[in-house]
């Protein structure tokens, strides 16, 4: 990452913050939005060589993408759910569609191996030829309303559409190696892959386009010859939900450098937008233009959650100081962005500053887009720990991410009140009350800052000089968190600076950090601990995709 | 059934966990496992011996004491904890070798070697009995018997490679291993209760509409 900034990165103290975290949004940099750039920059082709499916909706698909250099099948089979069985939960047991991205174009004796263990799921495997594994559930209200006004000749209601967002919701995308998939290893070095969850935003992409054949399938069963078709432009409204919960929050603290990989490029993209010195008219109109779009987006974003419903009261104040602040700001004096993300921190909630950051990248693609590349962790060597390192040199970079957990009571009910453990029951990561129920044996290594202070306090009567080697053979019990505290000095946005174990910890920040950088829209949590978020919405679908709408797809256009 | 590395990995952390390692220690456990599965080495075995070995034993009686040999307080070495202190002291290699008294699994060591290997940059020799492994980090050649309970093993900077290992990048392990790292592993998970089945996992708002 070249550095030509005057302006420096946000301080991660600054950035690391759960409530900074919880109010990230979707930028250029986001998962899906590098892949439909791609996708349209390198002229992909795409392809249904099969659409098996019965008039009860019961069969299998295959949708192909072609770039330069290979070939992705989404394989899908399509099930005949009973309401009953219907969940989000990942306890549940079947689903109404099931979903593998198959790696090349699957023949039928690869399509007959996964009929019989796709549509399990985590109870099924795969193989290293399949790269990821997911499922999706029918919104019952939106898709019954589309089929039947599908079916009866008219056009479902647009509203309607607008209130859900979407046909299916996923409730898991696994990949990297889980339940026998190809590990990502295989597949890091393709130029298409290289970037995070490549694999994972193709297979949505493409599942979105098989429901939405789908449900005109099952219209056109139900009404014959009379039935409508979708029209493209409701259809392009249609997004792919998704329901996430525990499961991903570890995440983020597993992967320190892949994390800290995805912040600091963004940082380093908005740094550098910062020192821009002069904003030529057509970046400001770019400006101007996006942040109407946006206004329609948070308009739409609605949510039962009480604290999202304050963070999005507060986001819509927000955005009202801003446009009332932009009525009188010159974007001639120097240095425009810096100035008004100074102005943004002075004046706005965490929600509006993150979303005028996202905002200020837009009409600089030609300094941010090419960090994308930055955003993979290539670095197992980090993995080892140099045990030469002095104690003193330990103990400052334990200070430097975790200064504030020093000081900390951690035997305080309030800052230990949960555990994270794992549950015997479908493997699933759960958050417990640790003084009310029996989960501290199983605890995970998920609340870094309690034990950075534990390793801290042991460390404190070593000897400056003393070698982290001998201090590890001592104390096994910390090589956990001085690992990480060394990752830190190439990961200086590895560690969030909050209290993961808190009585007052609210998982879904940590969700909507991770999701937030897979371009995700709509955060709409249902508890402290699961979101349901929308995906692709607005975009072109494969048969639509251009260079003109490969990007800023995710804007609605303006009500204006 | 092959295995991803990804899963030999996680399953190996987790048994090592389970089987009473710290998390960092397991992480060298899940590391080496996955290295050697990589290196058509079926380290899932060779884990699966190790904890079953050590089982109930305090980590201080088989971690090393570090002198001339390193050895065990108790009876038996123990290759995850030693390799790693191996591995954190990588630059005294360079000086004289390291001589390890009564390591059970030495061929766990292959894959510390190998992280010194790749940090130092040199060749890494391990040897016990009639067996030697030679790696830069990138590869592994083995002459002489893998599977071996227990040796005096040394470890030196420097040696010759021989014909390598083919690398893997799935892991195809003996079933038993894997059902003793299965036992090991369950052993981090709590007992499902209904409570929290509901709010552990943060059952909320209803799911399906």
């Amino acid at each position: 990452m070249s550095n030509a900034t005057h302006i420096p990165r946000r301080d991660p103290a600054v950035v690391m913050r759960l409530k900074r975290l919880g109010s990230l949004h979707q930028c250029r940099l986001s998962f899906m939005r590098i892949l439909t750039r791609r996708m349209a920059g390198e002229g992909w082709t795409f392809d249904r060589p099969v659409f098996d499916i019965d008039e009860n909706g019961v069969g299998r698909a295959v949708y192909t993408a072609s770039g330069p250099d290979r070939t992705y099948s989404l394989v899908a089979f399509a099930h005949d759910l009973p309401a009953a069985k219907r969940s989000d939960r990942v306890i549940a047991e079947a689903w109404d569609t099931t979903f593998t991205l198959f790696d090349g174009v699957p023949d039928e004796d690869a399509l007959r191996r996964l009929e019989q263990n796709v549509p399990l799921q985590e109870a099924g495997r795969v193989s290293e030829s399949e790269l990821s594994l997911s499922r999706a559930n029918r919104s019952v209200r939106l898709w019954n309303h589309v089929v039947d006004a599908l079916a009866a000749g008219r056009q479902p209601d647009v509203e309607a559409i607008r209130q859900v967002g979407y046909l299916m919701r996923t409730t898991a995308v696994y990949g990297s190696g889980k339940f026998g998939a190809a590990d990502r290893d295989r597949i890091a070095q393709r130029p298409e892959m290289h970037v995070p969850f490549q694999a994972e935003m193709l297979s949505v992409y493409l599942t979105r386009t098989f429901v939405r054949d789908l449900v005109q399938h099952m219209a056109n069963a139900k009404g014959g010859a009379t039935a409508a078709r979708l029209e493209p432009a409701i259809a392009r409204q249609l997004g792919i939900g998704n329901s996430t919960g525990l499961g991903m929050a570890p995440y983020i603290v597993n992967h320190p450098v892949l994390f800290n990989n995805w912040i600091m490029v963004r940082e380093e993209a908005l740094a550098r937008v910062r020192s821009v010195q002069t904003a030529d008219r057509s970046q400001v109109a770019a400006f101007f233009s996006v942040l109407a779009r946006a206004g329609t987006l948070v308009d739409r974003w609605q949510s039962e959650h009480p604290v999202q419903i304050g963070k999005l009261a507060d986001l819509r104040r927000d955005l009202a100081s801003l446009n009332r602040y932009l009525k009188d700001f010159s974007f001639d004096a120097p240095y425009p962005w810096d100035r008004l993300m100074t102005w943004a921190s002075n004046s706005l909630s965490e929600e509006g500053q993150e979303f005028l950051a996202s905002l200020s990248l837009e009409p600089y693609g030609h300094l941010v887009d090419g960090l994308a590349t930055c955003m993979a962790d290539d670095t197992p060597s980090v993995f080892r720990i140099d045990g030469q390192m002095a104690i003193a040199q330990a103990r400052a970079l334990v200070q430097d991410a975790f200064g504030w957990a020093l000081e900390l009571d951690w035997s305080a009910p309030q800052h230990c009140a949960h555990a994270w453990y794992v549950s015997e029951e479908k493997l699933e990561p759960r958050l417990g009350e640790r003084f009310k129920e029996p989960v501290a044996p199983y605890e995970q290594p998920l609340a870094p800052a309690r034990d950075a202070a534990l390793a801290y306090r042991d460390m404190a009567d070593w000897d400056d000089d003393a070698t982290l080697a001998e201090f590890l053979l001592r104390h096994p019990e910390h090589r956990h968190t001085l690992r990480r505290a060394q990752m830190n000095r190439t990961a200086p946005y590895g560690e969030i600076r909050d209290n993961t174990i808190s009585a007052d910890i609210l998982p879904i920040d940590m969700l909507r950090a991770k999701l937030s950088f897979f371009g995700a829209t709509h955060f709409d949590p249902r508890s402290d601990r699961w979101v349901r978020i929308c995906m692709y919405a607005g975009a072109p679908y494969p048969d639509e995709l251009t260079g003109e709408n490969a990007d800023l797809w995710v804007y609605p256009a303006s009500e204006a | 059934m092959t295995l991803s590395l990804n899963e030999v990995e996680a399953l190996a952390k987790k048994a090592a966990r389970g089987a009473g390692y710290s998390w960092g220690m397991a992480e060298e456990a899940g590391r080496a496992t996955r290295w050697l599965c990589a290196h058509d080495v079926d380290g899932v075995l060779a884990l699966a011996h190790l904890l079953k070995q050590l089982d109930g034993i305090e980590f201080t009686d088989f971690s090393p004491i570090i002198g001339e040999i390193w050895c065990a307080r108790g009876a038996h070495l123990c290759p995850i904890s030693a390799g790693a202190t191996m591995s954190d002291r990588a630059g005294v290699l360079r000086d004289h070798p390291v001589h390890m008294q009564a390591v059970l699994q030495p061929m766990l060591l292959g894959a510390f070697a190998g992280q010194v290997a790749m940090h130092l940059g040199e060749v890494v020799t391990v040897t016990w009995n009639q067996t030697v492994l030679a790696t830069d980090g990138h590869t592994l050649s083995v002459t002489g018997e893998t599977h071996q309970p227990l040796a005096n093993a040394a470890i030196s900077v420097g040696g010759r490679m021989g014909q390598c290992q083919v690398g893997k990048t799935r892991a195809d392990p003996d079933t038993t291993g894997l059902e003793i790292l299965n036992r090991f592993a369950h052993r981090t998970y709590a007992p499902a209760t209904e409570e929290s089945r509901l709010k552990g996992a943060g059952a909320g708002i209803a799911d399906n509409d």
